[in-house]
């Protein structure tokens, strides 16, 4: 069976606020060292999968970069094929349309099954019992599926199926849920059979070309038998602030839901040839991860400190993610902190104080009482930042901002 | 760059046993992450060198090993790359001697010469302007009696190789004979710079030194490539206590630190203590125990409870459990 994996990287992630202005959600960074796209690049690596085409549309400069044409995940071979694919004819209108706009390439290799995959999640899965999954119920279409919490549910997309795993319905994003099964965007087709489906799509006028809202609930409505697989293992959508944020508290938690150091299943990225991190000057970390390159000399407490980042001398870091190449200066006091990559911070600046209150400008995706600096900001010496406030990209800082308030770069 | 590299990485080194009884000095893990070789290959490839020829020992399992993917310091090029020259070799007068053939065809005029125990970061491009603008014969760097970096003309060492091929060492012996017939440069030695083979000594200074954050950051700021192991960042758990060190991708650290270098996927446990030591890689301090002025080879483990203590420094042989 010949696979074609291809993974649509487009997405906006505009629930991510100020850390997507100008960086898709793929390539947002992750764990300190990675990015998001590494989890799903690496379980292809580790599921032997050896044609894949990369779907970028939103800012893909970064993307391509990162990823390197497949070399720091070993997809570089004569017999396998590694493409990325941006926009060439129009913009993709939808999910579906990305696949369909490149059907000329798919053609080409001309492959058994196409594996649709999402660069927007983090988790450690095999894809090859999925892909037999197929084969088991004798389909030409199967999904993969997980469980959430019941009060998630209304977020996701939601599978209502029977007691042989067909799939009996789709509720988008529910308010009243009838299962708490959420599909992952993890979808195989018989490539002929994707094929048909994406040209008689193109055709609808009715349609937003999406595979979860178009293709599936269509494919269920006309009595195609389509099936769902449940996949058990951690899985997170990196959809919201809060998720982006719980995500790496489980990271620093005793035992993460998340394993990353599983000698069989590595994450594999763009290498930073970095040096170890240095404690030095009093610096220590608790409960915390610290990458490469990373200099500290303050205190590191349940937080993720990224590539080549510097913690000065008094400096306190706590529930905080710090982007890559981050200063935090002398003195510093960072409380539910999520920053870009390159922040300057003052020496004495305090953020996260105060009660936490609405943000003007997101009310709902700036939560948790988290903080959130855009990439290039800077903030002057012994300025104070309230809870739930936002920072634009490159926007410079000083004095007081209360919580909940939005700044904008001038 | 109008130069192509030549690393000695044949030597085992006596003075390290039994760290260098399993490995070629070239090859000792230093710093957490890296051996000894990352230093002068990646001094060359940062300064534009593509062209590299290792001499080593082939039994040397464990540098051919590290060297086995030239893409990780980009030597994987259609034109030079990396050449793996193995040999039992007297001296490094047989090494170049026997290795003539690389040399005359070799497209580049000038040679870089450099020891594979040499840790240190250095442009060599501003070397090699150096050399030129002193239109020196031999630009060399380090001690003069014994410099780390060689830089000359391969056409003249072609000569003097020709002429001297039954002395043994290349610069005690040959250049030491005639360096009053030569005009020799030496390049102002400007950065931190160390020789591991010179002993165990120098080896924990090494990394005792590399504890200041000036020095460390001077070691490295050529961005020193190695192999990649792909490791996530190091994790501290709600026990860890850290003073004064370097802890490397991989370790899960749940113990107390200090003064000491922790190399890639080490572990060490609640508990555990460890004061002025050099962990290689793969270590494993279990809860409890207690190690100072330790330097623990890679893949040791030291169980639960006990304790190595020492006043002067104490070597765990590589895999060897404590």
């Amino acid at each position: 069976m010949r696979v074609l994996s291809i993974i649509l990287a487009g997405g906006v992630g505009t629930r991510l606020g100020v850390l997507t202005e100008t960086l898709a959600k793929p390539s947002v960074h992750f764990g300190g060292k990675y990015r998001i796209i590494d989890f799903v690049l690496s379980n292809c690596t580790h599921s032997d999968l050896e044609g894949i085409a990369i779907l970028p549309q939103y800012r893909p400069v970064e993307l391509i970069r990162h990823v390197a044409m497949g070399r720091p995940w070993d997809l570089v071979r004569r017999s396998s094929h590694f493409a990325i694919l941006p926009p060439h004819k129009e913009w993709y209108r939808g999910t579906a349309d990305a696949v369909y706009q490149n059907i000329e390439y798919i053609d080409y290799l001309n492959p058994d099954v196409t594996l649709i995959l999402s660069a927007d999640h983090v988790y450690l899965m095999d894809y090859r019992p999925f892909l037999q999954y197929m084969d088991v119920k004798n389909a030409r279409a199967v999904l993969a599926a997980t469980r959430v919490p019941w009060e998630e549910a209304p977020r996701y997309g939601i599978v209502v199926t029977d007691e042989h795993q067909r799939i009996l319905e789709f509720q988008e994003k529910p308010q009243h849920p009838k299962s708490n099964l959420a599909n992952m965007g993890i979808y195989a087709f018989r490539w002929s059979f994707l094929r048909e489906l994406l040209l008689e799509d193109a055709e609808n006028e009715s349609s937003s070309h999406d595979f979860g809202a178009d293709i599936w609930p269509r494919l269920v409505s006309v009595g195609e038998p389509v099936y769902a697989y449940q996949f058990n293992g951690y899985w997170l959508d990196v959809g919201t602030i809060k998720s982006y944020w719980e995500g790496h508290m489980d990271l620093v938690a005793p035992f993460p839901r998340l394993n990353l150091y599983d000698p069989r299943w590595k994450i594999y990225t763009y290498p930073s040839d970095l040096p170890s991190p240095i404690f030095v000057e009093g610096g220590t970390a608790r409960s915390s991860l610290v990458s490469e390159g990373a200099v500290v000399k303050g205190t590191v407490l349940k937080s993720v400190v990224g590539l080549q980042s510097v913690i000065e001398e008094g400096a306190e870091v706590v529930e905080s993610i710090i982007g890559p190449r981050s200063y935090i200066g002398k003195g510093a006091k960072l409380y539910r902190v999520i920053t870009g990559e390159s922040v300057q911070i003052g020496d004495g600046t305090r953020i996260g104080e105060g009660e936490a209150v609405p943000n003007q400008a997101a009310p709902g995706i700036y939560t948790e009482g988290i903080t959130v600096l855009g990439r290039n900001v800077s903030i002057a010496p012994n300025s104070v930042i309230g809870k739930q406030a936002s920072i634009q990209e490159g926007a410079s800082v000083h004095g007081t901002i209360p919580s909940g308030a939005h700044v904008n770069r001038e | 760059m109008e130069a192509f590299g030549f690393i000695f990485a044949q030597d085992w080194a006596r003075s390290l046993e039994p760290l260098t009884s399993v490995r070629p000095v070239a090859s000792l893990p230093v710093l957490g992450k890296y051996r000894a070789i990352d230093f002068p290959l990646s001094n060359m490839v940062r300064s534009g060198i593509v062209r590299i020829a290792v001499s080593l020992d082939p039994e040397a399992n464990s540098l051919l090993d590290h060297l086995r993917i030239a893409s990780q310091w980009d030597l994987d090029r259609k034109e030079g790359g990396l050449f793996v020259l193995p040999g039992k070799y007297l001296g490094t007068v047989d090494v170049l001697f026997k290795n003539i053939a690389f040399l005359k065809r070799a497209a580049e005029d000038i040679i870089f010469m450099v020891w594979g125990d040499c840790i240190h970061s250095l442009d060599y491009g501003d070397l090699l302007k150096f050399h030129v603008e002193k239109a020196a014969d031999i630009t060399y760097v380090g001690p003069s009696e014994n410099p780390n970096v060689v830089v000359m003309n391969k056409y003249l060492l072609l000569e003097i190789l020709f002429a001297y091929k039954d002395l043994r060492d290349f610069w005690r012996d040959v250049i030491a004979t005639i360096r009053g017939d030569l005009h020799l440069e030496e390049y102002p030695k400007r950065v931190p710079m160390y020789r591991v083979s010179e002993g165990l000594d120098a080896f924990y200074r090494l990394h005792m030194d590399a504890l200041d954050l000036s020095i460390y950051s001077k070691l490295t700021e050529n961005l020193i490539m190695t192999k990649l192991r792909d490791f996530p960042p190091a994790k501290f758990t709600t026990t860890s206590r850290i003073h004064n060190s370097i802890i490397s991708d991989g370790c899960i650290v749940g113990g107390h630190v200090i003064n000491s270098v922790v190399g890639r996927n080490s572990v060490i446990k609640a508990g555990a203590y460890v004061e002025n030591c050099i962990l290689m890689q793969d270590v494993t301090v279990e809860e409890g125990a207690r190690l100072v002025n330790v330097i623990a080879d890679r893949y040791t483990t030291i169980r639960a409870n006990r304790e190595v203590v020492s006043n002067k420094i104490a070597i765990i042989p590589r895999e060897h459990v404590v």
